[in-house]
């Protein structure tokens, strides 16, 4: 096995101090194809849901963000990769041709058990990356924000109301 | 090009030396190696992917160094681990050099900083007389204090009636930024363990200014400020040495070398502009304010027969007493919605524990403060990232049931000297100018480590006494070399062998040099932000180096 999860977290970035930078601080995205798009698709879908105050982390163009990294990434692609011949093989035992083609709690339980596989294992080692790279470009886009009483981004407006009680809703 | 003085660097100390000298009369040169910073066109806080951009990007706006090999991390330690809920572990069996905070750029480092402006705590000043470690500085805070005033008063400093640790001759220009509503339950915890909280006296204006807006408490001074209500050297000390006719800055002009001649002056200052084409000149007077890792790159590799040890470094001290940012910063969920992504980074302030002598047995003051700002803990990204846990649809509840109710608390402290603490030339490794690379040797020592059990201690306390959760997230120094302020690479001293300037700040052999950034610190001082102090201590020096051009010394 290639990776451990430190290894990931070091690709996909280092930690944070007493100063604004990210903990995790990420790599740039050159827009390359990835391989399997609609096998990753649904495995970010899968990550990150459309709900009624959210569009889904596909419908905000995840998907295509997170292919350009991997392409960019040799240790991400050869990842990304192993765990993909993975998911083909958990897709077939539970009776699908793809992952993509399975129902949605089908998807669910397969996530599940890569979030549950061993440290520094494929499964695992993906699930982690995969989705601390959704959420940084899912919550890069204001459609990601409702419900959550965030009226940013931070300028022109600033929070002019920051001594008071947060606004509900 | 005519001018009295040659200033290399644009930050804190170089800004306000400029100033200094050019409000007085003498015409200036500055020689900044990095850009201008234009807020119209880099300044990304108004698009959604904000959070996704560190300030500044590009390698245009930092300086290459490296790290030697770092310290083994014990187990005995452990708690002081760095870790994160979500991500894990920070650091491995081995300290982890992540980062020398700064910017390259005319306004230097404050084009990052979060705008703390603080006076030294008297005491910190006399740390070996007093209390037996580190060294004294020359000078007593009573010859510093009018220009504390005077750099106060120029950047619009806002702070409170008040400061019981540092007698002040003059109130602030400003009053004091209202606590946020988060800093207040932090405030609230802090009076229950019989703590103090005051209004931190900040470089951001709270009311207009000289021509500058009040802030709108966006929070994100470190990503850069786009409204210049942040008091950065570029739109205080460097943009009023220009409005003043006497001052030029040339930006984009990296110094490749200085040249000691005879008489124990410096002959010649040497650089490459933006376009590679080479210039020199023959300075009268040469200060030096390129941050306490470049300036004493600079000095070191400026050696020649004159010089043999390198330029300055008669007594060996040149790079020497590095003292790095010793930090702490813990944060928690509150079960209240607080909006706590709002207000100045660091609003509140505890100074209870600042004198040296007030955490028992261990010598050397901290402070707490407010810290979510600091932390990045401030926005959609890190909130999804760090602090929501889970993934689908339990990772969304999550994220609607934590935004805005992160607290933070971060304490900054005292870092000794310590021998294994320093900046020194890599051999391997050299710039586009064949210039070598600044190395930066770090080891955190027992009593640094003894004080940092202290501030997490009280970290976690102000959090549960808040009524917060457990910490999700913890970060500190101790496995993780991370340094936002530097200093004592030239140290001040009267005392030639045992120190690079003097009082005044010049060298106490090169008639001609001057050094007026972070690197003449004897002592850090207990967890007090630096860059008013250099400024105080910058303008300072160009007062002296103005009279002796007018005394005809120079
Ligand atoms: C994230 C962050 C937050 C901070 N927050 C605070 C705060 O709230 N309050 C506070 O007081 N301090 C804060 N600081 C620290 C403060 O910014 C620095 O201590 C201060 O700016 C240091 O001043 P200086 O003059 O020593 O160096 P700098 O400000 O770093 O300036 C040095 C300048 O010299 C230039 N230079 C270097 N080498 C050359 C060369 N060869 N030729 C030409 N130019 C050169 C550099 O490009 C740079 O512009 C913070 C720092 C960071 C990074
Ligand atoms: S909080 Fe105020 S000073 Fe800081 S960046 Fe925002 S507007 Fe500028």
């Amino acid at each position: 096995m290639p990776f451990t999860r430190r290894q990931v977290l070091t690709l996909t970035g280092a930690s944070l101090l007493l100063s604004l930078l990210t903990w995790w601080p990420r790599r740039e995205t050159p827009l390359v194809p990835a391989s399997r798009p609609d096998e990753l698709s649904a495995w970010i879908d899968t990550l990150l849901p459309a709900e009624t105050d959210f569009p889904g982390a596909v419908a905000l163009g995840v998907g295509e963000r997170m292919a350009a990294a991997i392409a960019r990434e040799p240790a991400y692609a050869r990842l990304t990769a192993a765990a993909m011949g993975w998911l083909a093989a958990r897709a077939r035992e539970a009776g699908g041709t793809t992952f993509a083609a399975l129902p949605e709690a089908r998807r669910v339980d397969i996530v599940a058990a890569a979030a549950a596989s061993p440290e520094g294992s494929t499964p695992r080692t993906f699930f982690q990356a995969t989705l601390d790279d959704a959420l940084f470009h899912a919550y890069a886009d204001a459609r990601a924000w409702t419900g959550l009483t965030y009226a940013g981004p931070p300028q022109p407006i600033g929070f002019p109301d920051q001594a008071a009680a947060p606004k509900s809703g | 090009m005519h001018a009295d003085v040659v200033i290399v660097g644009a930050g804190a100390g170089g800004a306000a030396c400029a100033w200094a000298l050019a409000s007085r009369g003498v015409r200036v040169l500055v020689l900044e190696s990095g850009p201008w910073y234009d807020p119209v066109r880099e300044n990304r806080l108004h698009l959604p992917d904000w959070e996704q951009h560190a300030f500044p990007e590009g390698k245009e706006y930092r300086h290459a160094y490296t790290f030697a090999q770092m310290q083994a991390l014990n187990p005995q330690w452990a708690q002081l681990r760095s870790w994160n809920h979500n991500l894990g572990q920070a650091a491995g069996d081995t300290r982890r050099a992540l980062k020398y905070q700064h910017v390259r750029g005319v306004g230097g480092s404050t084009l990052h900083f979060v705008g703390e402006a603080h006076r030294l705590h008297p005491a910190a000043m006399r740390m070996a007389s007093r209390f037996g470690v580190g060294a004294d500085w020359p000078i007593a805070y009573g010859e510093l204090e009018r220009f504390y005033v005077e750099a106060e008063y120029l950047i619009g400093v806002a702070g409170p009636l008040h400061d019981r640790h540092r007698p002040r001759s003059r109130a602030y220009p400003l009053p004091p930024h209202a606590h946020s509503y988060a800093s207040q339950r932090i405030g609230s915890a802090c009076a229950r363990l019989g703590m103090s909280w005051s209004p931190n006296s900040l470089a951001i204006l709270s009311e207009p200014w000289q021509g500058r807006p009040g802030c709108n408490y966006c929070g994100q001074c470190a990503r850069g400020c786009p409204r210049a209500d942040k008091g950065s050297a570029d739109v205080t000390f460097v943009a009023q040495a220009q409005a003043s006719g006497r001052c030029t800055v040339l930006a984009r002009c990296h110094v490749t070398a200085i040249v000691p001649g005879d008489g124990d002056r410096v002959a010649r200052v040497s650089w490459v502009d933006a376009d590679g084409t080479e210039h020199s000149l023959r300075p009268r007077a040469l200060v030096l304010a390129c941050g306490a890792v470049q300036t004493p790159r600079l000095l070191l590799a400026s050696a020649n027969a004159h010089a043999p040890q390198g330029l300055a470094n008669e007594s060996g001290q040149v790079g020497r007493h590095f003292m790095e940012t010793l930090a702490w910063a813990s944060s928690a969920l509150h079960p209240d919605a607080l909006g706590s992504h709002r207000g100045v980074p660091s609003d509140g302030i505890c100074w209870d524990f600042n004198a040296p002598d007030a955490i028992p047995g261990i010598p050397g003051g901290v402070r707490f403060s407010v810290g979510m700002a600091e932390m990045d803990l401030a926005g959609p990204i890190n909130y999804a990232r760090r602090v929501a846990s889970g993934w689908g649809r339990a990772h969304r509840a999550a994220m609607r049931n934590s935004f805005g109710r992160v607290l933070s608390v971060a304490s900054v402290g005292e870092f000794l000297p310590n021998d294994g603490t320093y900046i020194d030339l890599d051999p391997h490794a050299r710039d586009a100018h064949g210039l070598a690379l600044a190395r930066i040797h770090s080891r955190i020592d027992e009593l640094e480590l003894r004080r940092l059990v202290f501030m997490a201690g009280k970290c976690r306390e102000i959090l549960q006494a808040a009524g917060t959760a457990k910490p999700f997230e913890e970060f500190g120094t101790y496995d993780t070399f991370n340094a936002t302020h530097v200093f004592g690479t030239c140290r001040m001293g009267s005392d030639a062998r045992h120190s690079v300037v003097d009082k005044d700040c010049r060298s106490h052999r090169w008639r001609n040099l001057f050094i007026v950034d972070a690197s003449v610190f004897p002592s850090s001082g207990g967890g007090e932000s630096p860059s008013l102090t250099i400024e105080a201590l910058a303008i300072r020096a160009g007062a002296h180096v103005r009279n002796l051009l007018a005394k005809r010394e120079l």
